[in-house]
This record gives structure tokens, C-alpha cells and sequence, in this order.
């Protein structure tokens, strides 16, 4: 029960950040390869406020997520909107070599050594039945089903959230209804920047600060979108807990090492069966 | 109200456009008509502010429309209800005529929402349904519904009649009527010449960018090179 439990945990952080892939998947129908990065040099940020600027956690958690709005925007501004009608690949590939940018960049700026980044709350772990929690995996629990029943709300329920849909679907019509399309979608990486910045600022606390430290998150990250369908909001994080639990079930009883493996040929076996992965539509299936 | 007058529009290196101009007046239907790749929805996409000329001018009531973004003609409205429909797909009706009124902060919304039922009361009966598993003829109705969300002054309909039972084109065209004599000026795009020209006040007919002929609806049916080049008769 306990690995279960742990699992979620790590669940939830790759459930936030494939809620991020997806979201702009969905609006901008492009994957982000550099939204890893993105999260990692947001991480590096609210650090540096942490540590240089001596500031509290929440004043550093929520001026590192004002800081990943504005590096997202400016990321689709600057760099995507010009190839927003470039072939997919291209686009691809742009993403792919900002990740190397970012990642470049941030080992320049804050070094290649790690450094131990603190917890959102301290404190001894609280017993619920058999399993111990800490306050901190309460927290990410929390926040992650906070942030995607807000984003499902505003998806489902808001003036923006159905700007954002019928921008996916098809921009001159949203063009001809009066949608400013470019703001929708740099607001939509705006917000993707955020969710994989908290997941950023969530997985530094477990695996140490780095600059390689978002590499399995990411893949993590596309594994559980891939598996909820990858147009799918709640599916994404539904996938990121699947995948979590089901690696700390084989990092427990096989063996650590080859967590990577067993869970990326669960993947291929619920692909193999459900193509359109769990939560996706039919419709995902043509776009292939 | 509206005015064209020497456009000149290029896709690429294609000059689609080669000096069109043309007027729409308050509360009319003017019908444009031409063979495919005339320059009918290139026209309306200049109008729409989709595409900028590379010359000419383009007034709305007396002013210079050129550096108006697409959302700006939408809020002043001249709204245009696009070829082949394109409602969202994915979106609900309702979805999709709430967007139509996308740009509005008033309160009325509601109520023209019922009023687009009046026109069309089969959407009131799908409201919930995806776009997308409707008919061609209910897309239609929708598309046009999702323009009369955003309160046209001049609807720009482009090939309405397209991919449409007959039957369901005469029920279509019926409204459009409707909607006009309700004061809505209608620019309307079409290759069904005959219908367009019956409920059109005034009608030009492109070709190659250019207007080919233009005059009063009536006069141009029975005009025999129009007859035999665009009525089959």
C-alpha cells in the first residue's frame, strides 16, 4: 500500500506535467519537447529567489510561477508564433533545440552541480490507516487535483476556455468570430510554462536540483499523456498516476533499474490494444 | 455602407484579385457570382480583413477599413459565415452559437439565441449535440446562426447552398430573405447563380479576378450571355 501511495506522488508530478504537454497539444496541436527545460530553468528561478534573495517559500513558489507565465509567452511570442504555420515537424524540431538552448543556458547560468531544494512543507509524516504521509506529498496530491479541476472548470465552463477549444479546431473560423487566435494560444503556453513549473518545483525537492533533473519527468510526462490519449485533460493526469504507481510497483518487487523499461512496454501493450490510448477519442486516432 | 473599390489581392505569387469594386447599400442582398477561383471568397476574406490588398481602398460607412484587424470587423459587424460551414466540430450547438457572440458584452445574448431558434428550430432540438455529428443543411443552419450571434450588420455568406439537399437550399434561402428584410444587409457569395439572383437586389459576377458584368438581379437573369454562361439556359 505504501509503494502505491509513493507512487502517486510521483504520479501527480507527471500528471502535471503531461497536463501542460497536452493542454498546448490541444490548443496549438503542437508538442513541446522544450517544456522540461521550461520547467527545470523555473525550478533554477524560484531557487534563486529561495537562496540569493532569501525569500520565502510561497513569495518564491508564486513569483517562479509569474516568471514561467512570462517565459512561456514570450517563448510563443518570440519564437513559436512565427512558425505557427511551419509543417508540424519543423515546429518539432524548433522545440527539440529549445530544449538544448534551455538546458545549455541554465548549466551557464546556475552550474552543473546539484543542489538539495527544499520541500513546500516540513514536518513528520502523518499516519492514515497503514501508510505514512508527509505533509509535502499532501501537498502535491493537493495541488495537482486543484490545478486540474480548475484548468477542466475554465476548459469547460469560460469564455477563454472555449475560445481556447474552438482555436484548436479551426483558427480561421475562430479568426471570422472575432478570436484574437496568437493571444489564445500564447496564453494557452503561458499556462502549460505554469503546470510544468509546478511540477518542476515538485520533483527538485525528491530528486535534487539540477539541470538533467526534468529528463525523466518529461518522458514520464509524455508516456502518461500518450496514455490518456493526449487530448485528454483529466486523461493526462489519470495517465501520469498509472504510470507512477506502476513504476514504484516495479522499482519495488523487480528492480529499479529496468523501471523505465517495464513501464514504457505497459505503454506499448495499452497502445496496443487501445491505440487511441485510454481516454482518447476516436478522433486522435485519425490525426496520425 | 460598404465600398470596394480597385482591389488588387495576390496568394503567393497568384494575382486573385485584379481590381474588383463594389458596393453593398444598407439593408440589400447583393449576390456575387463567379466560377470557382473567380475571386469570390477572396473577396470576402479582404472584407472579412483575413487577407490585406496590395491595392485599393475599402470603406465602411465613409471610413477607411485597411487597418482594421478581424476582430475589429466583427465588432463593428460584418461578420462573415465561412465556406463549407466550418462550425466547430467538437463544440456543442450551443457552444458554438455562444462564440458566434464571442466579441458582445451586453446581456441580450440570450435572447438572440432564441431568436436564432425562430429561424432554425432544429438546433434548438440538437442544442446539446456535437457539431459534428450534424447534417450538412444543419451545420449550415448553424453556421449561420453562429453569425447572427455576433449581431451582423452585413452578413457575408459565402456559397451557402454548398453540398446541400435542394430542398434544404430553399429553406435556407427562405431565411436568408427573412433575415434581411429584418434589416440585415447580405452579401452573398454563391455558384448557384439562379437562387442567388432570385433573392438578390443587385448581383456581380467576377471573373478572373476582375468584375465580369454587374446590374439590378432582375435585368441580369434575362440577360442572354448571363443565360447561357451561368444559367445553363
Amino acid at each position: 500500500m505504501q509503494i502505491i501511495v509513493s507512487g502517486l506522488i510521483f504520479g501527480c508530478i507527471y500528471g502535471l506535467a503531461a497536463l501542460g504537454l497536452v493542454l498546448i497539444y490541444k490548443t496549438t496541436d503542437l508538442v513541446n519537447f522544450a517544456q522540461g527545460e521550461m520547467a527545470m530553468v523555473t525550478t533554477f528561478v524560484s531557487f534563486t529567489f529561495l537562496s540569493q534573495f532569501e525569500m520565502g517559500y510561497t513569495t518564491s513558489f508564486l513569483l517562479a510561477l509569474l516568471f514561467a507565465a512570462v517565459f512561456g509567452a514570450i517563448v510563443h511570442q518570440g519564437i513559436m508564433k512565427r512558425l505557427q504555420s511551419a509543417p508540424p515537424l519543423n515546429q518539432l524540431v524548433v522545440t527539440l533545440g529549445l530544449f538544448m538552448v534551455f538546458n545549455g543556458l541554465a548549466g551557464l547560468i546556475w552550474g552543473h552541480k546539484p543542489a538539495g531544494y527544499p520541500q513546500a512543507i516540513k514536518g513528520d509524516s502523518i499516519k492514515m490507516g497503514s501508510v505514512f504521509f508527509t505533509p509535502n506529498e499532501i501537498f502535491v496530491m493537493g495541488i495537482t487535483l486543484t490545478l486540474m479541476l480548475i484548468f477542466f472548470v475554465i476548459f469547460r465552463y469560460t469564455k477563454v476556455g472555449l475560445a481556447m477549444r474552438a482555436s484548436a479546431q479551426d483558427i480561421k473560423a475562430s479568426q471570422l468570430m472575432g478570436i484574437k487566435v496568437t493571444n489564445v494560444f500564447t496564453a494557452t503556453w503561458a499556462v502549460g510554462a505554469i503546470l510544468g513549473g509546478v511540477a518542476g518545483m515538485m520533483t527538485a525537492p525528491i530528486t535534487f536540483l539540477d539541470t538533467h533533473m526534468m529528463f525523466d519527468v518529461l518522458i514520464m510526462a509524455f508516456a502518461a499523456a500518450v496514455l490518456g490519449g493526449f487530448l485528454s485533460l483529466p486523461g493526462a493526469v489519470v495517465g501520469g498516476l498509472i504510470i507512477g504507481v506502476f513504476e514504484n510497483l516495479i522499482a519495488f518487487y523487480l528492480s529499479p533499474e529496468l523501471k523505465l523499461v517495464y513501464t514504457f512496454l505497459l505503454i506499448i501493450i495499452v497502445l496496443y490494444i487501445r491505440p487511441q490510448g485510454i481516454f482518447g477519442g476516436t478522433q486522435s486516432v485519425k490525426k496520425v | 455602407m460598404l465600398r470596394l473599390n480597385n482591389i488588387h489581392a495576390f496568394y503567393g505569387h497568384v494575382h486573385a484579385l485584379r481590381g474588383v469594386s463594389l458596393e453593398v447599400p444598407k439593408g440589400k442582398i447583393i449576390s456575387l457570382l463567379g466560377g470557382n477561383g473567380a475571386g469570390k471568397s477572396s473577396t470576402l476574406n479582404i472584407i472579412s480583413r483575413l487577407i490585406q490588398p496590395k491595392e485599393g481602398s475599402y470603406e465602411l460607412e465613409g471610413t477607411s477599413m485597411l487597418r482594421k484587424s478581424a476582430g475589429e470587423m466583427v465588432k463593428h459587424g460584418v461578420i462573415q459565415c465561412p465556406e463549407n460551414r466550418r462550425v466547430f466540430p467538437l463544440l456543442t450547438v450551443e457552444e458554438n452559437l455562444k462564440i458566434g457572440a464571442y466579441i458582445r458584452k451586453d446581456k441580450n445574448i440570450k435572447s438572440d439565441m432564441e431568436k436564432v431558434f425562430t429561424y432554425f428550430p432544429r438546433l434548438q432540438e440538437r442544442l446539446q449535440q456535437k457539431a459534428g455529428t450534424l447534417s450538412g443543411g444543419e451545420q449550415q443552419m448553424l453556421a449561420i446562426g453562429r453569425s447572427l450571434m455576433g449581431k451582423p450588420k452585413l452578413l457575408l455568406l459565402d456559397e451557402p447552398s454548398l453540398g446541400i439537399a435542394p430542398i434544404l437550399v430553399r429553406e435556407i434561402f427562405k431565411i436568408i430573405k427573412e433575415i434581411n428584410d429584418e434589416g440585415t444587409a447580405i452579401l452573398l457569395v454563391e455558384q448557384n447563380a439562379h437562387m442567388a439572383m432570385e433573392i438578390s437586389d443587385y448581383s456581380y459576377i467576377l471573373e478572373n479576378g476582375r468584375v465580369a458584368l454587374e446590374g439590378n438581379s432582375k435585368d441580369l437573369k434575362d440577360n442572354d450571355e448571363v443565360r447561357k454562361l451561368y444559367l445553363g439556359a
